[in-house]
């Protein structure tokens, strides 16, 4: 297999990942209002959290150790990274959302994960520091006696059914009544408790469930890297994904899929490839990067609805299933009003 | 000498820089109603800068090169709100949108500045200046200077704001953006005479920042960001004198902390206040009077 | 206990707030009798608005005490009191823009088995047939105010009438014990008015109690069973409308000087 192939499944790999990140921001940021900031923050934990749960305990010895491990199989530790990540950031949502208006909260929540990243940098007893965690175990590739090529291939199959499973899941939640609320709190959250709904309740369930999402993103990167440490990622990285809605179309589930696909091919893993097998320069990267500040204007100007626009449910949508009630809406009634 | 007193110099010198970033931030803040997260870049441009006017090109000298970037930066800023910040914000109501912008103009700038300073460190050409003891206090000249300059730019703005035409529509801009839009104040002129002022004090501040470190990366001033914003919630969000306290505390807060805890955490002391504050207090400690 | 059906569908008692040192309301106290519409009227600043605020919630009264239904509700959160068969409406009306007008009213009835995530992943068949159910009856509502072309717009995009009646179907489709309107007629022209007074006085014979905000006395006097005359925050009156023109204080406070202006139009 050329280094070609290999390249282009591992950012095929990472556009599944993203869809699966940025679906999680959707659904917070586009369909329950929270500008959620600190998004970046539940990626980072779900990383750590699924390399801890993977990984066996090391004593601290010589600024290197992980306070806790539990060994087990890596398909396993991804969902349970992700439940705790997502638990925790059901945490974070009822401390900060209780108090906080949204504009304050914005800032709160960059502060946060600055300073939990910080942390990670800086406590070693935890997960090592700078040095973080290694040697994260591939899923699979033990039983299965693979190399790391094969096992990226086949792994880029295991995101992609997570990532369709999660596809669904958050279109039948977004088409429940439940998702209603979300939209409902997103266009007026004051409306939203005149009608009888517990904003905050619904508040701290659309961040973890943005959580889970944000630390099963986390945990493929972990697992593809093997490793996850503080330059691993940064909190100001949630611009990236926050981008990727943006492009691809807030409130669309296939939309997120397409704002993924476009920064990662064209301006962060493609670029990343061209620069160091042919121009031989981070300069043509950084550009990049650049333009990806770029692009989210574009986008917002020009396109505010994206590459693939919300779809409103219609009345058809609502009845479709049951024509007989389309019967007992009497048309003739219909008072043609101009208000 | 005392350690504490070393620590609590620096932190006056902090303090200094603080107090030049977080009155811009403050004065912004007052006709915006959104966070300009790329804030830390506008300072670490008037470094940059800098450096450019010192070492690269003209090969002016420091004192020289330092108020000519900051003035640059002021009219960046000015053209990045005309051209990007200020049509967002008439567009949209939603104050999160217009702060994802502001953070793309933060990506765009670091980005930039990296492909042309790259990331190395860089050091302004100038005589080393050795610290020097101060009554309990260990300062260099340069970071004496600097801290003159400071005190000297407050007093500055204070009279600007007190004693001035213009310091006075100002400070009614910012009180009441509807009530200055109906008596006869030229918004437009205002608006670009604050957000130049912001560019310079962050462009003084992030220069400020770089002779009190004695070197400059194009990310170091971001990572102050939150340390200014912590100053000005401090003080209150945009109020002047408010956040030249805050500034103070917060410069000696941050660099008497490793004193007492881990170093690697005394940036931290700022974000801990900003979130601590905007939870419980988000008008800040010193309540501002004549408003309601 | 058992509650009286004499007894009020909604008191409030003493009610005071102030927004940093200036006095709102002021001891607001009076009752909302059952299946009659109520008028809750005063001169500008009387607090009006502040009240239906305290009373469905949105605002966290200083003291006081409101009751629904024989129920004390008294610094209860706003969705709470909701849930407790209270809808309101806005004097400026706040639509939920990004929706469509039938999901406007469909989100708003009580009690969703969907609205629980456990159900819309285990009970999607019972989630399903509710959510037919529902919208059926949300067309229904639409229909009979004469929203029904307008199903499937966003609601963003209704003119300034529309959305006044989108919000009294949407509390409608809630089928509140009390409705609280804010100016329902505020802004719309007058063949509109006379359809809203219609809407609601036919709200009143279903069965329903409701306090409307109304600044048109010849209105509150047409359609209006009961008045409270709100003053500086506190309750000057309360009575039917011929009997407060003769109340010397009620006139001096306030109908006199709206009489006079209506005249003026």
């Amino acid at each position: 297999m050329s280094a070609f192939f290999l390249f282009f499944m591992t950012m095929v790999f990472y556009v599944i990942v993203f869809w699966i990140a940025s679906l999680g921001l959707d659904l917070v940021w586009s369909r329950t209002g929270i500008p959620l900031f600190a998004y970046y923050l539940y990626v980072a934990v779900g990383a750590y959290l699924t390399g801890l749960f993977s990984l066996p305990h090391v004593p601290l010895q010589n600024g290197v150790g992980n306070l806790f491990g539990f060994n087990l199989p890596g398909l396993l530790a991804l969902p349970l990274a992700a439940v705790v990540t997502g638990l925790f950031a059901m945490f974070v949502g009822a401390v900060f959302m209780r108090r906080l208006r949204t504009d304050y909260l914005a800032v709160v929540m960059v502060a946060v994960a600055l300073v939990i990243w910080d942390f990670s940098q800086n406590d070693i007893t935890l997960v090592s520091g700078n040095t973080g965690l290694t040697n994260i175990p591939l899923p699979l590739a033990g039983v299965l006696h693979i190399n790391i090529n094969q096992w990226t291939y086949l792994y880029t199959g295991v995101a992609f059914v997570w990532a369709l499973a999660l596809w669904w899941i958050m279109k039948t939640v977004s088409n429940s009544p439940t998702g209603r609320v979300f939209r409902a709190i997103r266009d007026d959250s004051v409306v939203a408790a005149t009608i009888g709904k517990n904003v905050y309740r619904y508040q701290i369930l659309s961040m973890g469930i943005g959580g889970f999402y944000a630390a099963i993103a986390g945990g493929f990167l972990a697992q593809l890297a093997t490793s996850w440490n503080p330059s691993s990622w940064a909190p100001f990285e949630v611009f990236n994904v926050f981008t990727m809605v943006i492009v691809g179309g807030v409130g669309s589930n296939l939309g997120m899929l397409v704002g993924a696909a476009l920064l990662q091919v064209l301006f962060i893993q493609g670029p990343t490839y061209v620069a160091s097998n042919y121009l031989h320069s981070p300069t043509f990267e950084t550009l990049a990067a650049a333009a990806i500040g770029v692009l989210m204007w574009l986008s917002l100007w020009f396109r505010p609805q994206g590459a693939v626009p919300e779809r409103l449910k219609s009345t058809a949508w609502y009845l479709g299933r049951e024509p007989a009630l389309q019967e007992t809406i009497n048309p003739d009634l219909t008072v043609e009003e101009r208000a | 000498m005392h350690l504490f007193w070393i620590d609590f110099g620096t932190g006056l010198a902090t303090a200094a820089v603080v107090a030049l970033a977080a009155t811009g931030l403050t004065l912004q803040f007052g006709i915006t109603n959104y966070i300009n997260f790329a804030y830390g870049d506008f300072m670490g441009l008037g470094a940059l800068l800098t450096f450019a006017l010192n070492n690269q090109a003209f090969h002016l000298n420091f004192w020289i090169a330092a108020p000519i970037a900051a003035i640059l930066v002021g009219v960046f800023a000015v053209i990045a709100n005309q051209l990007l910040l200020a049509p967002f914000a008439r567009r949209f109501s939603n104050p999160a949108l217009t702060m994802i912008v502001t953070f793309g103009l933060s990506l765009f700038m670091a980005n930039v500045a990296t492909v042309i300073w790259t990331g190395n460190t860089l050091f302004f050409r100038m005589p080393i200046s050795v610290d020097k003891k101060v009554g309990p206090f260990l300062w260099s000249p340069d970071v004496m200077i600097v801290m003159g300059f400071a005190v000297l730019v407050m007093v500055m703005i204070h009279l600007l704001l007190k004693t001035t035409r213009l310091g006075k529509m100002m400070r009614a801009l910012s009180d009441n953006t509807s009530l200055a839009l109906t008596s006869g104040i030229d918004v437009r002129q205002i608006t670009n005479v604050t957000w130049f002022m912001s560019g310079l004090l962050a462009g003084l501040g992030g220069i400020a920042l770089a002779v009190e470190e004695a070197n400059l990366t194009v990310t170091s001033a971001e990572s102050y960001l939150f340390v200014i914003f912590a100053a000005v919630i401090l003080g209150g969000i945009g109020s002047v004198y408010g956040a030249m306290l805050g500034a103070l505390a917060i410069g000696l807060l941050t660099e008497t902390a490793p004193l007492y805890i881990n170093a690697g955490y005394k940036l931290d002391v700022g974000f801990f206040i900003v979130i601590v504050l905007l939870l419980f207090r988000p008008q800040g400690l010193v309540p501002r009077l004549g408003r309601s | 206990m058992t509650t009286q059906p004499t007894t009020p569908i909604l008191s409030t008692r003493e009610l005071r707030k102030s927004f940093l040192g200036v006095t709102a309301v002021n001891g607001a106290t009076f009752d909302v009798p059952r299946n009659l519409i109520t008028a809750l009227i005063g001169p500008n600043g009387a607090g009006k608005t502040t009240v239906v605020s305290l009373i469905s919630g949105q605002i966290k009264a200083d003291s006081g005490q409101v009751t629904i239904d024989g129920a004390d509700v008294s610094g209860w959160p706003a969705h709470r009191i909701s849930q407790q068969g209270l809808m309101r409406t806005f004097q400026l009306s706040r639509e939920l823009g990004g929706m469509t007008v039938l999901e406007n009213l469909m989100v708003s009835a009580r009690r969703q088995t969907g609205e629980n995530l456990v159900n819309v992943f285990l009970r999607p068949g019972a989630v399903k047939k509710e959510e037919a159910a529902l919208a059926a009856r949300a067309l229904e509502i639409l229909n009979r105010y004469g929203l029904y072309h307008l199903r499937d717009s966003r609601a963003q995009a209704l003119s300034g009438g529309q959305k006044k009646l989108l919000e009294i179907s949407r509390a409608v489709i809630a089928d509140p014990k009390i409705l609280l309107l804010d100016e329902p007629m505020a802004g719309v022209n007058p063949a509109l008015i006379e359809k809203i007074g219609e809407y609601i006085i036919d709200l009143r014979d279903g069965g329903m109690s409701i306090l409307m905000i109304e600044h048109n006395l010849g209105i509150v006097e047409k359609i209006c069973d009961n008045v409270v005359v709100l003053a500086e925050g506190r309750t000057l009156a309360t009575g039917k409308m011929s009997e407060l023109r003769e109340n010397e204080d009620v006139v001096r406070a306030y109908l006199g000087e709206v009489i006079n202006a209506d005249n003026g139009r």
